[in-house]
């Protein structure tokens, strides 16, 4: 490892946090943390005054955005469409009705019924002005920005870190630079493989981790408001940036392997997939 | 009518024409540069099994 390497681990945006740098002073790493932890206080949906709770609780009235929510939602509508309406940062009322609720840590319950409520086409419920920066969620409607939020901020934050860095956030990262021995950054993957890169994007989505009760988990399908079931557990992307990566391994994991393989190989420069075992025939 | 040129002669300057154009096209055929397969990223190499990795991508 190089000699100049700085490296910082947090906890943000639910999960582990890692900045890696070459050459960089560690007042940067510390500034880039401060802007992450920032972030994770504006968009939480888990605490009642955060920027992103206040604006699911707007009741449709209009409210002025700092620049950084104003970005995500534009993340989420741009999420939105390039996944055909897969991703969807308006799934919140069923993941909530699915019971995830409140964060993690303090434990999630299977509900004793289900009753979905139907996800609506975003661009219907989330408005964006420009123009004034102000933003406007329907009545009813909640958004979550989960793994949109990560993958958006590593590509926004690389730039604090210098060239040569990563920027992993949650597990979304995006990376420029040849890394420390001047090869690229080497960064495993979701099936045990690995990839050099230079300057690009990575993530990773599935249905493996954030379970809860009988097969609940975080990843609930718009177009069924359950968590999906798929033959896709985990799928991670290499491409041009993490954002990109997080929408394209989601909507892969969304797909299952029928449609999701023929998806990223017309988007992903590359990509890894877990699939469980099919099971036997019985004989 | 009288016939010009014989059945036969025909027959091998069909077989002869076959012949020339399969020879000019294959050879331009064989010239012409493969389709590339499915490029990686220039700025994207996959590595070798059990390589060291200096981060990890994941589910969270």
């Amino acid at each position: 490892m190089s000699p100049n390497l700085q490296v910082r681990h947090f906890s943000a945006l639910g999960s582990t946090c890692e900045l890696i740098a070459v050459g960089a002073s560690p007042a940067a790493l510390e500034r880039c943390q401060a802007l992450v932890l920032d972030a994770d206080a504006r968009l939480t949906r888990f605490v009642r005054d955060s920027e992103l709770s206040q604006l699911n609780a707007t009741n449709g009235r209009p409210m002025p955005a700092s620049p950084l929510l104003y970005g995500m939602l534009e993340a989420g509508l741009h999420a939105y469409e390039a996944s055909g309406g897969l991703v969807n940062i308006a799934v919140l009322p069923a993941l909530c009705a699915a019971g995830y609720d409140r964060p993690f840590r303090l434990g999630l319950s299977e509900p004793s019924t289900l009753h979905p409520p139907v996800t609506p086409a975003l661009p219907d419920v989330l408005w964006l002005d420009r123009a004034s920066h102000t933003v406007a969620v329907a009545p009813g409607a909640a958004l979550d920005l989960g793994g949109i939020a990560k993958g958006a901020l590593a590509d926004l934050l690389i730039a604090e870190l210098g060239e040569n860095a990563v920027c992993n956030l949650g597990g979304d990262l995006r990376v420029r630079g040849a890394g420390p021995r001047g090869d690229g950054w080497h960064v495993g993957l979701c099936d045990g493989s690995a990839v050099a890169l230079t300057d690009g994007g990575i993530a990773t989505s599935g249905t493996t981790r954030r379970r809860w009760g009988k097969g609940m988990h975080h990843l609930v399908d718009p177009r069924t408001g359950l968590p999906v079931y798929t033959d896709l557990t985990e799928v991670s992307v290499v491409t041009d940036t993490a954002l990109h990566a997080e929408i394209y391994a989601k909507t892969a994991v969304l797909m299952g392997s029928a449609h999701g393989l023929p998806f990223l190989s017309q988007r992903a420069d590359h990509f890894a997939v877990v699939a469980p075992p099919v099971p036997a025939a019985a004989a | 009518m009288s016939t010009l040129v014989s059945e036969k002669t025909l027959k091998r300057v069909a077989i002869i024409g076959t012949l020339l154009l399969t020879g000019v096209f294959g050879a331009v055929v064989a010239a012409a540069p493969k389709p590339p397969a499915a490029a990686l990223h220039p700025s994207l190499r996959v590595l070798p099994a059990g390589s060291e990795v200096h981060t990890q991508t994941y589910v969270s």
